[in-house]
């Protein structure tokens, strides 16, 4: 995959102030260069090819990108007034479509921004976006926030090229905060346009007593990728719920991480795939007890059909001093469809003694007798398998304890399964 | 309204119906009884079109639009927009979909079948309420899922609640007694009496002649090794119950 030409482009249009970061990123690049992308043969990527990915001749970003006046009101079905939306396309705020009462800023990348960590699972992808980064993105909630609705992130990706887009988004909870955030991925339907690429960092920072919901919805186009790197950290007595929906594309990933920083705290961790035609949706989960005394509850299923594949990697990592962790973690997965596929990867890395760490993981099809039920009420099968994958995900959803978001995602997944069977 | 013409069905490579006839016309109600093992489940299944039976040889014709057709060309939720209901012996539970949403989708269904516009939802749940009365059931099962956590006898009258919602003509009772105490057993007959009328047929699979005294048979038939045997009045079931199969099969 060669991005030099766009990458020269990038650093001339987009200089940094500073030598370190100058020097940073071009070592970014670098390093991109020489390791590429993830294989089949890191551990981390066993089940997720990228080849797909390399052979497309990919294009950065350098003009805001307008949408048509179809496509506008296509995307404000999904601008609910209960949510303060911030619209992205191709990594650009659009004012038109976004709520000027939230305050986002938008600020030069910095060098703890571009250190790249080789232990990350996902580095190769980070450093390939951070050959490109120029600015960084952030929502800061503090005592003085006046936000009384759920703030809705959208990112839309769109052209008559491919586009390779990387932004990156930093939310900090102030202590003894709470806020209410949707992170929307989503491609437009019906409208013609080329492969899209979305390779996104969004940093949640979870201040002390603070609490977050927190659900990302990854609805792309069958033929765009999608590398999402979501960080969680988490100080003491703080409370994340998260729910992360893999809704199509052609290859998602979704690599979400939890990071005890403090004690006392609490992340209930959900996710479901719902699959169909040769979609891929990759979910590395890692939850990392680096302080003891926590806990964590993770609860992801898949529901694929046709040749659907979803991957779940459930990582957790106790270390030696996160004495009375307690964590943990299930895997379900309906395959409504012969050839459907998945991968479920329990990986436990418990290093110290007094924890409880639990996981399980189940591979199902419909009850047969279920159907049967449905039928002889006149009940079409169609819709029977409808309803009942909607009840199967249903139990997530509710996890959000908060009626607008899951209404929200309640008619998402409604639309979905409609579009499905 | 149905005819069963010498009827063989199988169900995993066993014959069980070996050559049954049987003639249901509209305000009828038939029991069918028989020692178990005899086949009278596998009639109601195969009736509602269950994928694991196999009709291997003979005739089932249906009333549909004053005609009666083949029965067996239609698939089982088909059948049902026709007016086919089976009452299950052990209906099985449905976790994550509510009772609501299902009678709510099945009616519509039905309706829609029929050329109608689906009722509203405000509508509908008036109209279940009058129905839920007839079982007497409370009205927060509604939102529960599907019979999961109902006993044996609330699973039963929901059975009798979703016929009374669903008006069918032709009703598949598949031992709907069984497992039950006395007050349920009450309360699904009373229920299946008021359902009753000259244009619907009841057909009553039991093993006990104990329904039969809250619910008048018209016929009662005995099923005994794949075929009907014997079929008399509700006296027949009477001698039954003192005489045992024995003297019959």
């Amino acid at each position: 995959m060669i991005m030099q030409g766009q990458y020269s482009q990038n650093k001339l249009k987009y200089p940094l102030d500073g030598l370190k970061v100058n020097e940073l990123r071009e070592e970014a690049f670098k390093n991109f260069s020489l390791v590429g992308l993830p294989t089949k043969n890191d551990e981390a990527w066993k089940f997720t090819s990228l080849n797909e990915f390399k052979d497309i001749q990919w294009n950065v970003p350098f003009e805001e990108k307008f949408l048509t006046h179809d496509q506008m009101s296509y995307v404000s079905k999904y601008l609910p007034s209960d949510f303060h939306n911030l619209v992205f396309i191709n990594g650009s705020l659009n004012k038109t479509l976004s709520d000027i009462d939230v305050v986002l800023c938008d600020e030069d990348i910095a060098v703890d921004d571009l250190k790249i960590n080789e232990n990350d699972p996902d580095y190769k992808l980070t450093q390939l976006s951070r050959s490109f980064a120029h600015h960084k993105k952030t929502l800061i909630i503090d005592k003085n926030t006046k936000l009384s609705k759920p703030v809705q992130i959208m990112n839309i990706c769109s052209g008559d090229v491919s586009f390779l887009i990387q932004p990156i988004f930093n939310i900090k909870v102030s202590d003894d905060c709470e806020l209410k955030l949707i992170h929307h991925v989503l491609g437009l339907q019906n409208y013609a346009s080329k492969t899209q690429a979305l390779n996104i960092d969004l940093l949640i920072d979870v201040g002390a007593r603070a609490n977050v919901k927190f659900v990302n919805i990854e609805n792309s186009l069958n033929k765009d990728f999608c590398f999402e790197r979501i960080k969680i950290n988490l100080q003491n007595n703080s409370t994340i719920t998260s729910l992360d929906l893999g809704l199509g594309s052609k290859v998602a990933r979704h690599y979400l991480e939890v990071k005890f920083n403090g004690e006392n705290s609490d992340a209930g961790v959900f996710g479901l795939s719902l699959l169909a035609d040769t979609q891929h949706c990759d979910h590395y989960t890692f939850i990392q007890h680096v302080k003891g005394n926590n806990q964590s509850v993770q609860h992801y299923k898949s529901i694929l059909t046709d040749k659907s594949r979803s991957v779940f990697r459930g990582r957790v990592r106790i270390e030696p001093n996160a004495q009375k962790a307690n964590s943990e973690q299930l895997n379900n997965n309906l395959l409504i469809s012969r050839a459907a596929l998945v991968d479920s990867v329990p990986q436990l890395e418990i290093y110290a003694d007094d924890v409880k760490a639990g996981h399980g993981s189940t591979v199902g099809q419909l009850n047969k007798e279920e159907i049967f039920y449905f039928l002889s009420r006149g009940i079409s099968e169609r819709q029977a398998v409808q309803m009942l994958s909607y009840g199967y995900a249903k139990e997530l959803v509710y996890k959000l304890d908060n009626d607008i978001i899951q209404n929200f995602v309640f008619q998402i997944l409604d639309e979905k399964l409609s579009d499905i069977f | 309204m149905l005819e069963i013409k010498n009827l063989h069905a199988r169900v995993e490579e066993k014959e069980i119906l070996k050559g049954l006839n049987l003639t249901v016309k509209p305000g009828e109600v038939h029991a069918i009884m028989g020692p178990n093992g005899s086949g009278k489940s596998t009639l109601s299944k195969i009736l509602a079109g269950h994928p694991a039976y196999e009709v291997t040889s003979g005739e089932v014709k249906y009333e549909i639009n004053f005609q009666l057709q083949n029965l067996l060309e239609f698939s089982p939720d088909v059948r049902a927009k026709e007016g086919l209901f089976l009452a299950f012996q052990y209906p099985i539970e449905v976790p994550g979909v509510s009772n609501f949403t299902f009678l709510y989708t099945a009616f519509n269904s039905i309706l829609q079948h029929h050329g109608s516009e689906p009722m509203q939802e405000e509508q509908f749940r008036e109209f279940l309420n009058q129905k839920m009365k007839l079982v007497s059931m409370k009205p927060e099962y509604l939102e529960r899922p599907v019979n999961v956590g109902f006993s044996g006898g609330e699973k039963k009258r929901n059975e009798i609640l979703q016929m009374a919602v669903l008006s069918p003509r032709l009703a598949l009772l598949d031992e709907t007694d069984s497992g039950l105490d006395i007050d349920a057993l009450r309360i699904v007959a009373e229920g299946v009496n008021k359902l009753k009328s000259k244009d619907n047929a009841i057909i009553l699979v039991t093993h006990y002649q104990r329904l039969l005294d809250y619910i008048k048979p018209d016929f009662v038939h005995v099923l005994a090794g794949g075929k009907i045997i014997q079929t008399g009045d509700a006296s027949l079931a009477l001698e039954l119950e003192k005489k045992g199969y024995d003297w019959l099969v």
